[in-house]
């Protein structure tokens, strides 16, 4: 017992002891998923980060940039740990990366105590940015990219819809945002159907959608599982019945849209990013991502893209001050031209607002992309006030 | 509905195509493979690259994918998998998780993370009407493919020599032998043919399951409920198993999509509680009782605290002074040594296996979340609720465990634990659902000592109930309850007939070891602040499950030794490569297990057996 007051003790001195921050490098600690089921996220975002650092150097307003990749396996418990690790041990100036929603949120308390921003860059339930004033996103949120597909489904002769999502955070922001906006705008769910995470087959839930006879499917499911979604779609013939599938992009991921096939073709979907956007500084983006890591890009790299250039643009703002309320203050109302196009830090919610793009898969010069037919512009999330 | 009823029965008999070399491999060699889903995703990949990069005809892949699958199972039986057929049940788990480890990185690091798609030619794509019922093309190919393959397979193992004589190896291989058959040759085709029924299945499933580098993982669960619901001892009994629960899964997720999740893992639960054996089984009493499923070790060991013993705290302590920047690292192997030790006290002592021990686990450390987010921030308050309610959930399930062989036990625990898992999903207005519980904020501890960025309270907080509770554990160990535990482990019938009341003290040490699972969890949920879905998940029960057989099992340290191990492991090997860590981790295992991991553990042991041998017996290997 005593032995125990007096190691107390002795913590608490250790406790007092300060961190002295390193004066010339800014280190960033990155924690992605690089195993496990949700590793493609991981690799994309990696790929665009690695791509950044080889475009602009690793010098910033003076400072040296340091980025330390970590693999969390898209566990929470061990993103946490590795985040307090990074923190105390490797002093890092900013946490970014996290491939889902709970990986984030399990990390906010240890950024809001270490007061550095914590830089979202794949995880789209929207309520993220809400956790924390140090918590800042570049990816998107999924009712900023639903809302407008609502809207679009209203206003294009579709009248009832089944909304079919994957059950967990994400599928269920998704679900709820399509619903009041498409109800709002006098269309009718007449089915919502969730899916469990963990599903081998979508045979059950396409014939409820189905014998429904909607007039459109809405769907949202992760990116991976988004093809094998769509392949029994097409096999079901719900095509063929007149059902039109529409859908949030990760089912026609860029990633991996060209091995789908033509089953693809003619899907509507909605999504911040698209590898086919027509701008001179995508097609640079998408050229140079390829050369470099061999895959097309998908909106997931964008997210690690666009983050390193808010942790850079802030920088030479702050003048190299990497204190982590001056580096949050300068990434507020930061507004640049991304390969998705042009982009603001919304300075009230930490959240992105950007153009929202309703597309359509083609086939151009003998590969899918998903092709851009109209823009939403400066669509902010709508779920928060 | 009919179209219902064929969707379903395509999918079953997709699972049992795939299991179907799992049956064997388990049934008749009783070899527990749990790579299984490797072969299937072998045949998977050639049958990807050979249509999309090579351009050959689908039709043409699929003898290609089974070729491929029973060319690497007539591989590896040789030269890996034979050494193991007489090891321990646990020891072969942690020699194929090892090897499934490998295989995912493998096939990550050479084609990527990314869903890879077999392109189907168009006769097989689409949808036909009959009588006014759609059945798509590919499931009635599907259908008739695996049906003809099923009706092969039965007759092959019941009509011909060669079923025969491969019967006949198994169940007496000496004799067999004696006899002229080639024992080895039998169970190497076999072993091959099984490999390429799973190749062909995971060609033929790309479609359906997809396909990507964590295929292996992802459906090892489905596999083996096949097998254990069929039972081992026949090919019909996974047939008819592999139908019911497709036709249920299907159906069920149809008609009540809410419970879409739970079915499988209900009607599962539902046919081992009747049938404990599987549907199929010939009523064998003594089978069950053969081996031990683990190392057993000397059973009486001196109950007084040995000098040694309180030299591991100390080591602990001092471990927190020399690299103070690693407390949370130390922090998670403090849990995870907890987590581990509870697991022994039903493995090591009792002889239950399981799978699924993250079902108090993740109890516990949501229990303790909810506690200090609507109740009280006090930790150690939290700590008793948590403990306390995961032990009610353990004594509420433990009536299931009694009874069956060790597959059963493995998949009725796994069952318990992702029915939780969906429990927690479900109701997301209590649990946060799959983003996880937030707003668990923890009071200091003893109302002095706040949880700090820098991790050391609490690790200290976790290493003192760690402490605690392993001298628990090894008090209730070095009882007269423990003892009869061991009695219970090495034989029941025996122990069931010196008067023990066997079920009784086996629940009882169950519900013990779920409260101290649901400790460990609870310390996890206090530590961080936080509780999310995989908490419950199966890949914590599989980790915890490698933990403790790395460390060994039935002597309580062996929770302590294995988590130091296998986190630092990781810890080592994933910062040096973030993304192929997973490969060496596996092979780390298959070291371990060619090697004994006795002769790692406990290299003393090795040698001073091998020393008295020597002096016993001048030349034991000559006399071989």
């Amino acid at each position: 017992m005593i032995r125990r007051t007096l190691m107390f003790g002795a913590l608490a001195l250790t406790l007092a002891a300060g961190a002295a921050f390193a004066q010339d490098t800014v280190k960033i600690g990155l924690i992605l998923p690089m195993t496990g089921p949700f590793a493609s996220t991981g690799r994309q975002i990696d790929g665009a980060v690695k791509l950044w650092l080889s475009q602009n150097g690793t010098t910033v307003a003076g400072k040296k940039i340091e980025v330390i990749l970590k693999d969390d396996g898209g566990t929470a418990d061990t993103t946490r740990r590795l985040a307090q690790e990074l923190v105390v041990n490797d002093k890092v100036q900013v946490l970014a990366g996290f491939g889902l929603t709970p990986l984030a949120l399990a990390t906010v308390p240890i950024a809001t105590q270490a007061k550095i921003p914590e830089l979202v860059m794949a995880a789209a339930t929207s309520s993220i940015t809400e956790q924390s004033p140090y918590v800042i996103r570049a990816g998107f949120t999924l009712p900023q990219i639903t809302v407008p597909l609502a809207e679009w489904a209203a206003k294009n002769g579709i009248k009832k819809v089944v909304t079919l999502v994957t059950d967990y955070g994400p599928g269920i922001d998704a679900e709820n945002a399509f619903k009041s906006r498409f109800t709002a705008s006098g269309g009718e769910v007449t089915a919502e159907l969730r899916v469990p995470l963990r599903n081998p087959d979508f045979a059950p839930f396409l014939q409820r959608a189905h014998d429904a006879k909607p007039d459109a499917v809405f769907v949202f499911v992760p990116s991976g599982v988004g093809s094998i979604f769509m392949k029994q779609f097409i096999e079901r013939g719900m095509d063929k019945s007149g059902i039109r599938l529409i859908g949030t992009g990760d089912v026609t991921d860029d990633d991996i849209l060209n091995g789908m096939g033509d089953v693809a073709l003619g899907v509507i979907t909605s999504f911040h990013y698209s590898a086919a956007h027509p701008s001179a500084a995508n097609k640079a983006y998408v050229d140079a991502y390829k050369k470099l890591n061999g895959t097309r890009p998908n909106f997931m790299s964008v997210g690690g893209y666009d983050g390193m250039r808010i942790i850079y643009e802030s920088l030479k703002k702050t003048n190299g001050d990497a204190s982590g309320d001056a580096l949050l203050a300068a990434m507020k109302g930061l507004s640049f031209e991304s390969p998705r196009g042009p982009v603001t830090i919304d300075p009230a919610t930490r959240d992105p607002i950007q153009n929202v793009y309703m597309r359509k898969v083609e086939r151009v010069d003998g590969e899918l992309w998903n092709v851009e037919f109209a823009t939403i512009p400066s669509v902010k999330d709508p779920l928060h006030k | 509905m009919l179209t219902i009823l064929l969707d379903g029965i395509a999918y079953g008999m997709l699972l049992f195509l795939i299991a179907s070399g799992l049956a064997v491999t388990l049934g008749l060699m009783n070899f527990v493979n749990l790579a299984h889903g490797a072969f299937a995703m072998a045949g998977g990949y050639v049958a990807a690259v050979l249509s999309n990069r090579v351009g050959v005809p689908f039709l043409l892949t699929l003898p290609i994918a089974f070729a491929a699958g029973a060319a690497l199972g007539a591989a590896l039986e040789p030269a890996l998998y034979r050494r193991m057929y007489r090891r321990p049940h646990l020891d072969q788990v942690l020699f194929t998780i090892g090897l499934v480890f490998m295989a995912v990185a493998a096939v990550d690091f050479a084609f990527g993370a990314t869903q890879q798609y077999v392109k189907l030619p168009a006769y097989l794509s689409g949808r036909i009407e009959v009588a006014g019922v759609g059945i798509g093309v590919y499931r009635l190919f599907i259908i008739a493919v695996c049906g003809l393959l099923a009706a092969l397979l039965q007759w092959t193992l019941v009509s011909t020599r060669l079923g025969s004589r491969l019967r006949a190896a198994v169940d007496d291989t000496r004799v067999a032998s004696g006899l002229g058959i080639n024992v080895n040759a039998i169970f190497m085709s076999t072993f091959a043919f099984g490999s390429g029924l799973a190749g062909l299945g995971g060609a033929l499933g790309a479609e359906l399951l997809g396909l990507d580098p964590t295929f292996p993982l992802k459906y090892i669960i489905y596999f083996l409920v096949v097998v254990a619901v069929g039972g081992t001892t026949t090919i019909t009994g996974p047939l008819v198993a592999s139908l019911l629960l497709g036709i249920a899964d299907v159906a069920g997720k149809y008609y009540v999509p809410k419970l879409g999740a739970f079915i499988i893992y209900s009607v599962m639960i539902a046919v081992l509680v009747v049938r404990p054996q599987g549907l199929f089984a010939r009523a064998t009493g003594a089978a069950s009782a053969a081996a031990p499923v683990a190392h057993a070790l000397p059973a009486v060991r001196a109950s007084r605290l040995r000098p040694w013993e309180i030299v591991w705290p100390i080591v602990a302590l001092a471990a927190l002074a020399m690299f103070p920047r690693h407390a949370a690292l130390m922090n998670e192997i403090a849990i995870l040594a907890l987590f581990a030790v509870s697991l022994d006290l039903i493995l090591g002592y009792g002889g239950i296996v399981s799978l699924g021990h993250a079902a108090f686990f993740g109890t516990g450390c949501y229990a303790a979340a909810l506690f200090a987010k609507h109740f009280m921030h006090e930790p150690l308050a939290g700590l008793v609720v948590g403990a306390a309610v995961a032990g009610v959930v353990g004594a509420a399930t433990s009536p299931l465990v009694l009874r069956g062989t060790d597959l059963t036990r493995l998949m009725v625990t796994l069952g318990v634990a992702s029915i939780l898992y969906e429990i927690a999903n479900r109701f997301s207005e209590v649990t946060g659902g799959a983003d996880g519980l937030q707003g668990v904020v923890m009071g200091p501890l003893l109302g002095q000592f706040a949880f700090g960025l820098d991790g050391k309270v609490a690790y200290l907080y976790s290493l003192t109930m760690l402490v605690l509770l392993f001298l628990l554990a090894r008090r209730v160990a070095h009882s007269p309850f423990g003892h009869s535990l061991q009695a219970i482990r090495d034989n029941r019938l025996r122990a069931g007939m010196m008067g023990i009341d066997v079920n009784r003290r086996l629940a009882v040490v169950y519900t013990l070891a779920a409260a101290m699972a649901g400790a460990a969890g609870a310390l996890l949920a206090q530590t961080t602040g936080f509780a999310s879905l995989d908490v419950l998940d199966f890949h914590r029960s599989a980790d915890v499950m490698l933990v403790l057989v790395i460390g060994g099992t039935g002597y309580l340290y062996g929770g302590l030794i294995g988590a130091v191990a296998f986190v630092l492991m990781k810890d080592l090997l994933s910062n040096l490569t973030p993304q192929y860590w997973q490969f060496w981790v596996g092979l780390v295992l298959v070291i371990i297990v060619l090697v004994g991991h006795e002769r790692i553990v406990r290299p003393w042991h090795a040698l001073t057996e091998r020393f008295t041998r020597r002096a016993h017996a001048p030349a034991p290997e000559a006399a071989q």
